[in-house]
């Protein structure tokens, strides 16, 4: 259950240029969080009511006691969080949405899980939910270039060798991750795939995945006021059985993860 | 609600014929129909909830960007997205009555016939404690607005619904127009038994980069703390020059916001865009009028008294 909370700042610091992780205590209701959940975040400082609104992020890291939040400077709002300091208190609310889904994996199954830029620390809270539950996680990050590629360490220290990507070919491959996801596809036994990232990187794993018969998880985003599920900024047209040509869904309820066969890719 | 010697402070009030046990409301559009919002607080412990707009048909909405922030608030068309009268009948209206607390039903349509039609529907099944009209949505083509930027289309809506209904009726009124009061008063000839102030601002803003409007409708309602002084100025307007009861609402997030309308005149307040920024905002506003009752005397001696200083 989503509640508010007044968290004070464990740590906080720019990870990679522009990028910050932001540690908090994992306290009440924060325990429970599924990876693909998100926090939403006041960005402002003192009394001023500018920037207005809260920003969503997912969640990065879960430790026993602690858990955090990755994002990139990307305007107003997260340029003025990335001079909140240690110590000092955040005001989120959270967890929101619904997450993946993978508990139904038996155990041994293999999985993709597909990253871009920022979509892809979210995917770290998956991974290690899903070796708990005996799953088998391949990794596919994506990035602009080698600076911005960030929670590789961190798959690293579990043992786990992402495959990345970089657009100027920095680190890895040189192209887009879809690709690296493409080519695995000609081999055996992926069981599902788990997708975060910026719409077009989506739109493409779901239709490879619709290709090539696997099914596909995709964490969409859509700008949001509440977060809540009561201004409908965020929708998005889904499928469903009483629905063939989809209806509106909240990324912030009934979302943000959906089945990426059934999302409206094309926008009305 | 009992003050610090233990006795009872009143914060009950009466707007027209419907009375409130507390002057807060949560403004239609930003509560959902309350369920999102019963895991945060007790929705029992608000005046009333003003639900989302319903219609008689389900409406699709707009399509997307539907939302950009602007200096201290944001824009919306939404475009009045809702599942319709019989799904609100049906899934809404039992939940919301678990509740002790009074349901404002937000009615639109295309034509007046459809507004009738609405509160027929929900009469039929005691569906409401009161209905506010919303003849101010300035992101839908028909209806919405071009009821409310004439008083005597305002008019024309209110009469229709009050031939529907015994229950109070509550004209939104838009802000959009050169005299407010002018529409307010239309409204009192015509039987509404109070007015709601305001709805949003037919706004716009522009992607520079991109150079085109951001929000896929082109124009959208400007809400939030930055249209709080336009608000309260309208609400002073209409207290000063129609005998009517007002609830007041446009960007308050704290009970002194809250206050300040109260003072220019209203009788009730509603929060809107506060509840997606702190999702306690209505339980915050009522406990700091409830304290400034205690300090300042009875709620009904309050209304309208920057009028008399
Ligand atoms: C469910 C969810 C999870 C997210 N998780 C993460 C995360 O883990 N890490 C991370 O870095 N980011 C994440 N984001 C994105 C993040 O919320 C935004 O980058 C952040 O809100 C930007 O805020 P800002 O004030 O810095 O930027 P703003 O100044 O608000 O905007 C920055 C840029 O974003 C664009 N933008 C802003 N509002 C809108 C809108 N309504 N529609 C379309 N474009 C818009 C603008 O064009 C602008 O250039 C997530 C978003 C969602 C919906
Ligand atoms: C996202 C959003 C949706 C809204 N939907 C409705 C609606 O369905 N009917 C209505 O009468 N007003 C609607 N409004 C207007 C509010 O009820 C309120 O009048 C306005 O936002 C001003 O108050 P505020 O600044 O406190 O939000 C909506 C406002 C917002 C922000």
């Amino acid at each position: 259950m989503a509640e508010r909370y007044r968290l004070e700042i464990l740590d906080h610091r720019e990870v990679a240029p522009g990028h910050w992780e932001m540690l908090l205590p994992r306290v009440g209701g924060l325990r429970d969080a599924e990876p693909g959940q998100f926090v939403s975040v006041l960005c402002r400082t003192g009394e001023s009511w500018d920037p207005l609104l809260r920003r969503p992020f997912s969640i990065y890291r879960a430790e026993e006691d602690a858990f955090s939040f990755l994002y990139r400077v990307a305007g107003r709002g997260t340029r003025q969080l990335s001079r909140a300091r240690a110590g000092e208190t955040l005001d989120l609310v959270g967890p929101l949405g619904r997450g993946f889904w993978y508990r139904d994996l038996v155990p041994g199954s293999r999985v993709a899980l597909v990253g871009g830029g920022v979509g892809v620390p979210p995917l770290f809270f998956l991974s290690q939910r899903l070796l708990e539950a005996g799953a088998v996680p391949e990794i596919y990050a994506g990035f602009a270039s080698a600076r911005q590629a960030v929670a590789l360490d961190r798959w690293q220290r579990l043992g786990l060798a992402p495959q990345v990507a970089t657009d100027d070919g920095t680190l890895g491959y040189r192209g887009v991750v879809t690709e690296l996801l493409e080519r695995r596809l000609a081999g055996e036994g992926l069981q599902r795939i788990y997708a975060c990232g910026p719409r077009p990187m989506l739109r493409e794993v779901a239709r490879l995945a619709g290709a090539w018969g696997i099914p596909c998880q995709v964490a969409m985003e859509e700008w949001m006021a509440c977060g809540a599920g009561v201004c409908l900024s965020c929708v998005i047209k889904v499928e469903d059985d009483a629905s063939p040509g989809g209806r509106w869904m909240r990324v912030c309820r009934e979302g943000p993860v959906f089945d990426g066969a059934k999302v409206v890719w094309n926008r009305a | 609600m009992h003050d610090a010697a233990g006795n009872a402070v009143d914060l009950s009030v009466q707007l027209g014929g419907l009375t409130l046990k507390n002057p807060v409301l949560v403004a239609s559009g930003t509560f959902g129909y309350g369920r999102e919002f019963a895991g945060f607080f007790d929705l029992g412990l608000l005046g009333g909830v003003m639900v989302k707009g319903i219609s008689l048909e389900p409406w699709e909405g707009n399509p997307l960007p539907r939302m950009v922030e602007t200096p201290a608030g944001m824009l919306n068309a939404i475009g009045l997205q809702n599942p319709g009268v019989e799904h609100y009948l049906k899934h809404d209206l039992p939940f919301l009555r678990s509740y002790d607390t009074r349901i404002i039903v937000n009615v639109i349509g295309r034509t007046v016939e459809e507004y009738a039609r609405v509160v027929a529907r929900i009469e039929a099944e005691d569906g409401a404690d009161a209905y506010e009209l919303n003849i101010s949505c300035p992101n839908v083509k028909e209806g919405g607005i071009a009821f409310g930027s004439d008083p005597a289309m305002a008019a024309q809506v209110v009469a229709a619904v009050r031939a529907e209904t015994e229950r109070p009726v509550i004209p939104k009124l838009s802000p959009n127009v050169t005299s407010v009061a002018a529409v307010a008063a239309a409204c009192r000839e015509a039987g509404a038994d109070a007015v709601s102030l305001v709805n949003t601002f037919l706004a716009m803003a522009i992607d520079v980069d991109a150079e085109r409007p951001i929000l896929a409708n082109g124009f959208g309602g400007l809400s939030g703390p930055a249209i709080r002084p336009i608000a309260v100025r309208m609400v002073w307007e209409v207290y000063r020059e129609v005998d009517l009861p007002i609830i007041g609402m446009g960007g308050i997030m704290t009970a002194r916001d809250a206050l300040e309308f109260i003072l220019a005149g209203a009788s009730a307040v509603a929060v809107g865009t506060a509840n997606f920024v702190n999702p306690y905002a209505a339980v915050e506003v009522l406990r700091g009028i409830e304290d400034a009752v205690r300090r300042r005397g009875p709620l009904a001696e309050m209304i309208g008294r920057a009028h008399r200083r």
